[in-house]
């Protein structure tokens, strides 16, 4: 197979990969394919090409942008494909309906986790991807591997879930990790992780109280404005008004 | 590639020829990004899209063209100028286009 083939077959399966290709100053047309465990297949002509394609790859399949790179007079474009990004919710509760729904209508997978059997069902999130009645470790274990492109979100209300749930998700490559509650929860559960040993560095990437600040009242504003601050975070935004900003609306290529 | 990927696969799949476009760089404000594509095959059918429909007729011209001649072309396309007829984007943008034969 073709490293073009490899690439649509890998974007068929919902699966990721950068694909490279020459269009312009070089062996136009050539390529170089790169997915995550560092296979490659094909190649640009060129082993210093090679090297810089498979450095862009490697940062735009997470990035999971494509973009045209200028490398020693040759045009490259990585041409990224990726999975719908996860967004796994740990506590089984109204939010967390409210917030699959939201999930899946921007194009997000979303599972909820809770080990309270009664509310982790099925008929309770129809919109989620999966709904695992487990603790924490466990249902990490289920999801699989949580990288770059998972987003982790704790709802539980509950202290002893929540704080599993959070010791876990803050030592995985999980780029966002949010936990609902108000300024005063925050305080005692930043006392609990110290007490359990949790770099400061890692208790202050959490974001709490989750959510941009819509002034949200119902679970489904609520909802809103933690799946925005999500969107924001993924694409290395604050989440402020477009009409008070001057900068790009879109994050695109040169 | 998502969305036109099962048209390539199917078409590949009955033997057709299929020429790829994908946008490959934009400037300014653009309808598609980096990324997007459309899909011909040598029957003329088209999936997919690389701008918001002001570009895709002479894409597919050039596709025919490159399946026909086998060699891939890259594509530019600018700000419309209805003086010299020319095909281009109505928002303003500017978009380059890649366009090659796809091969399994």
């Amino acid at each position: 197979m073709t490293p073009q083939g490899e690439f649509a077959r890998i974007a068929a399966e919902d699966g990721r990969a950068a694909l490279v290709s020459v269009v312009a100053g070089g062996r136009s047309g050539a390529k170089l394919l790169i997915q995550p465990d560092g296979g490659t297949s094909g190649g640009l002509g060129d082993a210093e090409l090679d090297r810089e394609a498979t450095a862009a790859a490697e940062e735009l399949m997470w990035a999971e942008r494509s973009e045209l790179r200028e490398v020693e007079g040759v045009s490259l474009f990585v041409d990224v494909t990726a999975p719908a990004p996860r967004l796994v919710v740990f506590g089984a509760v109204d939010y967390a309906a409210a917030l699959c729904r939201l999930a899946r209508a921007a194009g997000w997978r979303a599972f909820v986790c809770d080990p309270r059997s009664q509310f982790a069902t099925r008929e309770r999130f129809p919109d989620a991807e999966e709904v695992i009645a487990a603790w924490p470790d466990e249902a990490f274990a289920r999801i699989g591997a949580i990288d770059r492109a998972t987003y982790i979100a704790v709802l539980t209300h509950d202290p002893k879930l929540d704080d599993a749930a959070l010791g876990l998700a803050l030592r995985s490559d999980a780029p966002y990790v949010g936990a609902m509650g108000s300024r005063r929860a925050q305080a005692q559960r930043r006392e609990r992780l110290q007490a359990a040993g949790l770099e400061e560095q890692l208790i202050d990437s959490v974001a709490a109280p989750i959510g941009l600040d819509l002034g949200a009242l119902t679970p489904e504003e609520t909802a809103l404005s933690i799946m925005a601050e999500v969107v924001a975070v993924r694409h290395g935004r604050d989440g402020g008004r477009l009409s008070n900003a001057a900068g790009r609306i879109h994050e695109v290529g040169a | 590639m998502k969305d036109i990927v099962d048209d390539v696969r199917a078409w590949t799949a009955r033997g057709d020829r299929v020429a790829i476009a994908t946008v490959v760089g934009v400037k300014r404000s653009a309808p598609r990004p980096p990324g997007a594509k459309m899909a011909v095959n040598d029957r003329g059918e088209v999936s997919g899209a690389v701008s918001g429909g002001c570009v895709e007729g002479a894409v597919v011209e050039v596709a025919a063209e490159v399946l026909r001649q086998g060699e891939a072309r890259l594509l530019h396309f600018g700000i419309a100028d209805s003086e010299a007829w020319d095909v281009g984007l109505p928002c303003g943008g500017e978009i380059d286009v890649f366009v090659e034969e796809y091969s399994e």
